[in-house]
Order: structure tokens, then sequence, then C-alpha cells
């Protein structure tokens, strides 16, 4: 196992043959390795999700139609393919996938440029003016913001990125700005609403403090009903999704890049590596 | 021989102190970075409560000057402390990884050394043929090329392209001898093309003007072969720069060739500073820094005890 700093030396080495197994490929060099001779790709439908985070509590995002007026103004389709070469699928600004036990199936919200326009206005924000911060402190942070920034100068939004360095992002950027970036990996929809949105959570990193949302959600865990608890669950997701401090556009596949005689393996979809079963074939 | 003494006893001292000052700029400079090898280490899981279990471990409560002092201490007899990250030993941590770049500096220097004094030459002798004008611009691409940029193009064209070497250089799996060299060969090249075309531009340089200078054309005249003129009378004279030059790579070799390191991922010292900053972990930072410091110290002093002996004139001042 190695760690390989270099993205280029990353590709080299694959492609020659001296590794056999590469995680997280870039997404410009998707194509290329999906098409081989000697690679391939393979997915992990599990997977990551790159999140914005806004401080709710912190202007201009303590007014909840400028948090909606960033949100109408993403467009989550073209997210998807631009930054992730479109291996995944849409979520709708919770950091919890359709496909989760308890999880909400709504359609994605679509982007709305006269209707973020429109808030902005009724908040008095017309030329809001934000700053972002983010860091290529894991693979697709940049290319995110810098989608979001194009997509949001379609509102009137102006969004300047603001590039920290890597080594020091989680303990200086993370949880403190009150506009960054941040990732998820996939979780059950109860640990992944504890972790990120009760009051008293560690990493709360949208300030989303709600005594009311905390009882629902705790309601939702005492109740034995199947169909009564889905609803209270879906009932705080949808509050989230609609006044949260979270913009989510996509949960994108754990991809991996093999040589063609790797066989019976694909990523595990956490942090953590899975080679139990794994066949190299010469 | 006294010529060499006088040199080298008041350079000592002064080593020592340039090391005590490289000391505590590094510390402090560690010390100023946002966060701490507990917040590094845990990353996006460091709640207050796991930051601070950690930060006990690892004593990072004491004040910074007792930390430092207790460095220090260790440092001069001979403890160099342990990793605050790995939890072992800092000469673990840090001497396979300088074999390795002494191994890597040592076929670099191999390399580098004749073919520079070859290029020097025959761009000096022969500078008014075409050729030389060619070689000339070649240098100076070499010159202007960033290392890693011409290390990436070797790994596509010698690696992937042509499938002669691997582009990793993987030395820690090396099994034989004939293995090293082919595992080593594109960094090394990648090395002695970044460091040849300066040493080559500033040896024809002073070549060319010691060429033209009278006591040459004297020996000429009495009738010496041109082998020997250029080689007993006229490199000895012209080598000052061009050693210059040489110190400056080999400080270089050392210290300072981590982006090469990071396109091969070649497991050396820069690496291993690069990775202890990144995580704040100080006594490594501070031995690597001692390492790298001290060899440039120790090459400076060589190539002014070097020149002192190839020319007559300064030994006698």
């Amino acid at each position: 196992m190695l760690s390989i700093g270099e993205l280029a030396s990353r590709i080299a080495a694959l492609l020659s043959g001296q590794v056999d197994v590469m995680e997280d490929p870039p997404t410009p060099d998707l194509d290329k390795l999906r098409a081989g001779p000697d690679t391939k790709l393979v997915a992990q439908p599990k997977g990551n999700m790159e999140v914005i985070a806004m401080h709710v509590d912190t202007p201009p995002f303590d007014d909840v139609r400028v948090r909606q007026a960033m949100k109408y103004a993403m467009d989550r389709e073209k997210m998807l393919q631009l930054v992730a070469g479109g291996y995944g699928m849409l979520v709708n600004d919770i950091p919890i996938s359709s496909i989760l036990e308890y999880a909400l199936t709504d359609t994605p919200r679509k982007q709305d440029i006269a209707k973020a326009k429109q808030l902005l206005k009724e908040a008095g924000q017309e030329n809001l003016s934000v700053k972002l911060a983010v860091s290529d402190v894991q693979a697709r942070f940049i290319e995110i913001a810098t989608v979001y920034k194009e997509q949001a100068a379609e509102a009137g939004i102006n969004v300047e990125l603001d590039v920290r360095p890597a080594d020091s992002y989680w303990d200086v950027v993370w949880l403190k700005e009150p506009f960054y970036v941040s990732a998820y990996i996939a979780r059950p929809t109860d640990a992944m609403l504890a972790l990120l949105y009760l009051s008293k959570a560690d990493w709360n990193e949208t300030n989303w403090r709600k005594p009311e949302w905390d009882d629902i959600l705790t309601q939702a865990r005492g109740t034995l009903d199947y169909d009564k608890r889905k609803a209270l669950y879906q009932q705080v997701q949808q509050q989230l999704g609609e006044e949260g401090g979270h913009l989510v556009p996509y949960m994108v596949q754990t991809l991996a890049a093999t040589r063609t005689n790797v066989a019976d393996w694909i990523p595990s979809g956490t942090f953590y590596a899975n080679f139990l079963t794994i066949d190299l074939t010469s | 021989m006294r010529y060499a003494l006088r040199l080298v006893i008041p350079r000592l001292g002064l080593a020592l102190i340039t090391l005590l000052a490289v000391s505590l700029a590094v510390f402090w400079a560690v010390e100023w970075l946002p966060g701490d090898a507990a917040t590094r280490i845990l990353g996006q899981d460091a709640t207050p409560e796991r930051a601070a279990i950690l930060r006990a471990k690892m004593h990072l409560d004491d004040p910074p000057l007792t930390r430092y002092a207790l460095w220090l201490g260790g440092f001069a007899l001979g403890d160099w402390g342990e990793s605050l990250v790995a939890e072992r030993p800092v000469l673990d941590l840090v001497l396979p990884r300088l074999r390795n770049t002494l191994t890597l500096a040592a076929f670099a220097l191999v390399l580098y050394v004749p073919s520079s004094l070859a290029l020097g030459i025959i761009t000096a002798v022969f500078r008014d043929r075409g050729f030389v004008a060619v070689l000339s611009a070649l240098i100076l691409a070499g010159t202007a090329m960033p290392e890693f940029v011409t290390g990436i193009l070797l790994i596509l064209v010698f690696a992937v392209a042509l499938p002669w070497f691997p582009p990793l250089a993987l030395i820690e799996r090396v099994k034989s001898f004939p293995d090293l060299l082919r595992t080593l060969a594109l960094p090394t090249i990648t090395l002695t093309i970044a460091m040849t075309a300066y040493a080559v531009r500033m040896m024809q340089g002073s070549l060319v003007s010691v060429l033209e200078s009278d006591y040459v054309r004297m020996a000429t005249l009495k009738g010496l072969s041109p082998m020997r003129v250029i080689l007993r009378h006229a490199l000895p004279n012209a080598l000052g720069p061009a050693l210059r030059v040489t110190v400056l790579n080999v400080a270089w070799l050392i210290g300072g060739v981590v982006l090469v390191e990071n396109v091969f991922n070649f497991p050396g010292i820069g690496q291993l500073l690069v990775d202890s900053i990144r995580v704040l972990d100080t006594p490594v930072v501070e031995a690597v820094a001692m390492i790298t410091a001290g060899v440039s110290i120790g090459a400076n002093l060589g190539a002014d005890l070097a020149a002192g002996l190839l020319n007559p004139r300064l030994r006698a001042s």
C-alpha cells in the first residue's frame, strides 16, 4: 500500500503496472482510465458527499431567504456532471441519499434563478457577496467551489473563493468559518442527523441549533410504529432541506481505477480500505 | 595543513552557532503555525475532548520554551527524542530516509561530476563551433525547466510510453544492484539535468576567460599539448565558480529535492520533512533541519578548503 502525493505519478504508476489499484482517480482522467486498454473503473454506489456549509446564525446566512436563494442558485445536475463526471446521484441539501432507510425521496431542487433573485430581493440582499473557504484537502473540493461560484453568479451572487492551505484546513476553517466546503461519507439516516444537526453535536457544522427540531428527532427515535417513525424522520429532514444551512448537490460513487487483471473487488465506500475479496490474475 | 586548520577551527564554532539559530527558528516557525500536532493528527475527528487527551499524552500542554529547552538538552547529548506522531525514536524514522537520500544523491553526483566537467570543457574549447550553440541551447532549456516537470516528462516517455523504467522509485523494495539501477534511473537523470545545466554554464564562462589569458597562451606557445594545457593549467583555475555551484547542488540534493521525491514517490528525507511539518511533529522537523543545515555548512567548508588547495594564491594570503 502506497501513498503517492503527485497525481501524475499516481496515474503513471497504474498505467505502467507498478500498482494494481488506485482509489479516488481524478475526474478529468476518468474517461481515459475507463477506456483502458490496461485499466478499468470500478464503482461502489455508496459514496461521498461534498457539502457547502453556511452558518445559520451568521449574517447574511441567518436570513432563511438568503439560504434558500443559495439553494435555488445551484444546478445540481450540471454540478454532478462537471465535478464528478456524472458518477453519482442527486441529493437534496442534506447529506442523506434517497437509497437509505427513512430517507426523503423528494426530487432534488431544480435551479431557479428567478426565484433566487426574488428571495434575495425580499431579504434586501440584491448585491450579495460572500467568501467561500475551500482547499485542495480532498478530491473535488476546489471543483465544487469553482462550479458553484459560476452558478451563483447567474443569480447575481458574488462568491469569492478563499483558498486555504490543506494541512490546517480541518483545524482552522472547518466549523469555524461561516461559509466553507466540507465532506461526508454516507452514514445511516439517524446517525447523520444526530452527528450534524443536534444542538449539542460536536460536528454541527452549520450551527443548526433548534430545540424543537431536537425534540422531533428524539420523538422519532422513541416511536415504535414504523410508519409514524419514518414520518417523523422525514419531517426533520424536510425542515433541514428547506431551511438548513447545507448545500448538498449529489452523492458521488466511490470510484477506483484498477488494472484489468484485478477481479472481485470494489472500493469499500468508507474511510477504511477493504481488500477481503480481491483477485489478481496475471 | 596549517591552512586547513586555520580555516576549519573558527568555522566549526560558527557552525554550532548557526545550528542553534536554525533550531530556534525552526521551533518557533512550527509553533507559530495554526493548530498543533493533536489537532493535525485528528483532522475532522478533532473534538475538543479528544484533542485534549492527545495533547496531554504528547506533553503539548507544557510551555513552548520548556519543550524547546528539553528538546535542545536532549539533542546536545545525542538523544534525538521521540516522534510525536509515530511514537518511535526520531532516529529510527530519520536514518532509513537519510540512507535513501544519500544513495540517490551519490547516484546523482556520480553522473553529475563527469557530465558537467566534460560538457563544460567541450562548450568552452569548441565555443566557436555550431554544435556548441545547439548544445548551449539544450543546456539552457535544462536550466529553465522546473525539475518536477522534467521528472514527469521522463516518466511519461520512459515509463509509460516505453516501459523501460518503473515510474515510482520504490527503493525499499529493491532486491539487487541491477534492480537498484533501474529503480533510481529516472530520478537520477532528473536531478542530474537540474544540477548540470547551471554548473556547465559557470564552468564554460570561467574556462573561456582563463583560456584567453596570457599564461595559457604562454603554455601553448611553449609547445605543450592542448590536453595538458587545458587539464593541468587552465582547468584548476576555472573550477572555482563551478565548485561553488556544486556545493549548492550537494546541499540541495540532501535538503531540497522534495519536489523530485514527490514525483517519483521516493522515500527520502525531503518527504519526511514535509510530512512532519504537515502534522507539526516538531522533533522530526528539527532533526531533519539539523541534518540539512549541517550538510550545507559542511559542504561550504569543504568547497572553501578545495578552492584553497586548487589555488595557491588563496593559501598564501
